[in-house]
Parts: structure tokens; sequence; C-alpha cells
């Protein structure tokens, strides 16, 4: 019955990776990936929280401790350095704005949002 | 049912909590559509699931030597996790990954408008580095 419940737990964390994983790979921009992986750290320390709960040891209690210290080091890294290149719709996907401008050109505001749809529909 | 397996059932229980979490900021994170709201759904397991996974943890734990171990990382995670997310959230905002038609306030460009306003007044470029403005779109992409 107990063996159940964690293998239904590890399920769900499986599922959970998963889905961070997916985001990971589709982008579209640095900053939704680093966001993924932020959510993928904390996953993993749950998961991982949860192996120990299952096994009943310890041994682990020092990666978690790790793992919470120094999560956050890539993503301050990589959100220190983003540019206007990683947009999505941005120079990166040029088919994707070359399609925004043929529906007709929208400015300001209103170009943002733009570029997320046109690029998404391009991809 | 003895203690032990109460306590078993506990932890059960709390780590489910903290799976479901987990599953919820997945969910998220596939169908929100900016960042910034995916920035919402990936902090679930950052502090309440954790909590709940260390609770788990902490019901199985034979002797306080253990619990006390688990606070330090509980510490870490809530110190860390707003650092990261203020810093993804001001990339963010200055490079414009976000979609403004799903904003109902924002409060920031009150505050920018008024530095602009600020230094125009004192004659000098506003101190706003890395922040994208409007005139910087509107210009035609290579």
């Amino acid at each position: 019955m107990l063996q159940a419940a964690f293998v239904l737990v590890g399920t769900i964390f499986f599922a959970a990776v998963v889905l961070a994983v997916f985001r990971i790979v589709r982008g579209p921009s640095i900053l939704d990936r680093m966001i993924a992986t932020d959510m993928l750290v904390a996953t993993l320390i749950c998961a991982l929280a949860a192996e120990m709960v299952q096994h009943e040891h310890t041994r682990t209690l020092p990666v978690l401790l790790v793992l919470a210290m120094t999560a956050f080091l890539a993503t301050v890294g990589v959100a220190r350095y983003v540019t206007q290149q990683d947009r999505p719709g941005g120079p990166q996907a040029e088919g994707g704005a070359a399609e925004g401008s043929a529906e007709g050109g929208a400015a300001g505001d209103d170009a943002a949002a733009h570029d997320t749809t046109s690029g998404r529909a391009a991809r | 049912m003895s203690a032990a397996e109460l306590l078993d059932a506990g932890s059960v229980l709390f780590l489910f909590a903290a799976a479901l979490l987990s599953l919820a900021a997945g969910i998220g994170i596939v169908r929100f559509p900016d960042p910034l709201s995916r920035m919402h759904a990936a902090t679930k397991p950052q502090i309440l699931g954790l909590v709940c996974a260390l609770v788990a943890l902490g019901l199985q734990a034979e002797n306080g030597a253990t619990v006390a171990a688990l606070v330090p990382i509980l510490a870490f995670q809530m110190l860390t996790a707003p650092v990261s997310a203020h810093m993804v959230g001001r990339a963010g905002y200055r490079t414009r990954h976000l979609r403004r038609d799903l904003l109902l306030r924002d409060e920031l460009a009150d505050a920018i408008d008024k530095a602009h306003a600020d230094a125009a007044h004192h004659d000098v470029e506003p101190d706003l580095p890395g922040l994208v403005t409007d005139e910087d779109t509107s210009t035609p992409r290579p």
C-alpha cells in the first residue's frame, strides 16, 4: 500500500520533470529556459527528499543543501546577460519576424505581443 | 494503527502535496503564455513544495540532528529563490520579454516615467541601464 503510494508520488514528480524539460527544449527565449531550469532543480530537490523518505536514509541531505544553495547562481548569471537578441521574434527568429510584418506593421506595445504570436506560428 | 504507521502515512501525504505542487508548476510552465506568468507557476515547488517535502522528511527523522539539517536547506532556498526570481523578472521587463496585453497594471512604468521626468527637470540623461524603451523597438529590426 505504502509502496504503491511512493510509486505514484515518483510518477507525478517524473511528469513534472518531463514538462519542465519540454519548456527548456521549446524555449522560446533564454528566460523561459532559465525559469524552467529553476523549477527543474526545485522539483529535483523534492524528489530527492521523497526518495530519502521511501528508502529511510539521510545520505542525500548534503546534496539537498548544496542544490538549495547554488541553484540560483546559473539563473542570476544568465539573467545578467539577457539582451534584445533573445526575444521571441527578435533577430534570431527571422522567419517569424518576416511573417509578422507581412500581416501588417504594429508598433510600440503591440509589437511585443505581435512578435510572440507570430514567432509561435512560424514554429 | 501504531505511531510509526501514522508518521509514515503523514509523510506520504506531505510528499503527495509536494508532488502535486511540482506537477502544477510543470503544467503552468508549459501552458502559460509569457515568462512573467511562467515565473509565477515555477515558484510553487520552490518554497511550498520544498516545505512539504522537508516536513515529510522530518516526520521520519530518528533524531534532532536530522531535523536540524533540514532547517538550513529551507533557509538557503528561501534566501536564494527571490534573488533569481528578481533577476529574471528584471531582465524580462527590461528586454520586454512580456505580453503587455496580459498586464492589468504596470506600476514599474510609472516609476520609469517619473525617472524620465526628474531627469528632464535636471536636464540630464535618466539613469536606467539596460532598459529597452518603446523608441528602440519601434525602429525596424535588421
